[in-house]
C-alpha cells in the first residue's frame, strides 16, 4: 500500500512538472533563418500539440492546415524550429491572436551567419523532432548578442502566483483538519481543544519545533 | 464569435464562485452573531436576536471582508486583460 501510493505520488509529482514545463513561457537567444508556411496533416496523433481548431485556423475537410514557422539557429549552432499560431481561448491562456503580426516581426529579423541579428524568443512548449511537436512563439525582441539572456520574468510571477495559493489552501486545509480533530477530542475525552501548535500532524511537528 | 463566448463563460463562473462565497461568508458571520448573542443572553429571546444579527449583518456588508468578495470578480478578467496586452500588443 504504502508503495503504491509512493508511486502515485512520484506520478503525480512528474506529472505536474511536465505540465508546467510545458505551458509556461520559456525565453531562448536565437538567430531566425527563415519563416514559412507549412501544410501539416493533423490526423496524427501530434495534433493535440497544435491549436484547436476553433481559433481561426482555417482546415481542410481532410484535416489539414497551413501553419507557420519560424526556423532559427541557437547559440550553439544547433537548430530550433518554432510554430506561430494563435492559441485557443481557453487552454493555455496565452490568448494570443497576433501572429501574423509576430510573423512580419520574424521575416523583419531574418539574418545570414555572416551578419546575424540575435533575438529573445518567448514561446511555450516542447520541441520533439519525431513526433513533429514544435513550441509556440509568442514574442520576439531584438537583443545585443548571442550571450545576452533576458529575465525569464513571466514564468517566475506565474510560479510564485501558484506558489502563495498553494500555501494558501494548504493553510485552510490545516486549519480546517484541526477544527475537525478539536471536536472530534473534545466530545471524545470532554476536555478543552489541544492547546500549542493544535493537533494536525504538521502543526504537531511544526509546534515542536518551535 | 469566440471571444465573446469566452468572456460570458468566464464571467457565469465568477458569478457562481462570487455567490458561494458570499453565502459562506455571511453565513459563517450570521453563526458568530448568534453564538455571541447566546454567550451575552444565557437565557435567550429568539426574536431580539434575530433582530440583533440582521442590525449587525446590515453592518457587516460595509466591512472591508464583504467588500473584497467582488475581487472573485474583477481579479480573473484583469489577468486575462493583462496577458492579452502582453501578448498581443507589446
Amino acid at each position: 500500500m504504502r508503495i503504491f501510493q509512493v508511486v502515485i505520488g512520484v506520478l503525480f509529482g512528474v506529472a505536474v512538472f511536465l505540465s508546467l514545463d510545458y505551458i509556461l513561457p520559456s525565453r531562448n537567444t536565437v538567430r531566425i533563418t527563415n519563416v514559412y508556411n507549412q501544410l501539416i496533416d493533423l490526423n496524427g496523433t501530434n495534433a493535440i500539440f497544435y491549436a484547436s481548431p476553433d481559433t481561426g485556423a482555417v482546415e481542410t475537410s481532410d484535416g489539414r492546415r497551413d501553419v507557420r514557422f519560424i526556423a532559427a539557429v541557437r547559440p550553439n549552432g544547433k537548430p530550433f524550429v518554432y510554430r506561430n499560431e494563435d492559441t485557443g481561448l481557453i487552454w493555455p491562456p496565452y490568448f494570443k491572436y497576433d501572429s501574423a503580426n509576430l510573423h512580419a516581426v520574424a521575416s523583419d529579423q531574418v539574418s545570414t551567419a555572416e551578419s546575424p541579428k540575435w533575438v529573445s524568443v518567448s514561446a511555450y512548449g516542447w520541441r520533439i523532432p519525431w513526433w513533429s511537436v514544435y513550441p509556440n512563439a509568442i514574442g520576439i525582441r531584438p537583443v545585443a548578442g548571442p550571450d545576452v539572456q533576458p529575465m525569464n520574468w513571466p514564468a517566475m510571477l506565474i510560479l510564485g502566483i501558484i506558489g502563495v495559493l498553494l500555501a494558501v489552501v494548504w493553510r485552510a486545509w490545516n486549519r480546517f483538519i484541526d477544527r475537525r480533530e478539536g471536536r472530534l477530542v473534545r466530545v471524545e475525552q470532554r476536555v478543552p481543544a489541544a492547546k500549542g501548535g493544535g493537533v494536525s500532524r504538521i502543526r504537531r511537528w511544526w509546534a515542536a519545533r518551535r | 464569435m469566440a471571444l465573446l463566448r469566452f468572456v460570458a463563460i468566464i464571467l457565469l463562473f465568477e458569478a457562481a464562485i462570487f455567490v458561494i462565497i458570499r453565502r459562506w461568508l455571511r453565513t459563517t458571520e450570521i453563526i458568530r452573531l448568534e453564538r455571541e448573542w447566546d454567550e451575552r443572553h444565557p437565557r435567550g429571546d429568539s426574536e431580539v436576536r434575530r433582530l440583533f444579527v440582521q442590525r449587525a449583518m446590515a453592518g457587516f456588508e460595509r466591512t472591508w471582508r464583504a467588500r473584497l468578495v467582488w475581487l472573485v470578480m474583477i481579479v480573473p478578467l484583469a489577468a486575462i486583460l493583462t496577458i492579452i496586452y502582453l501578448v498581443n500588443h507589446t
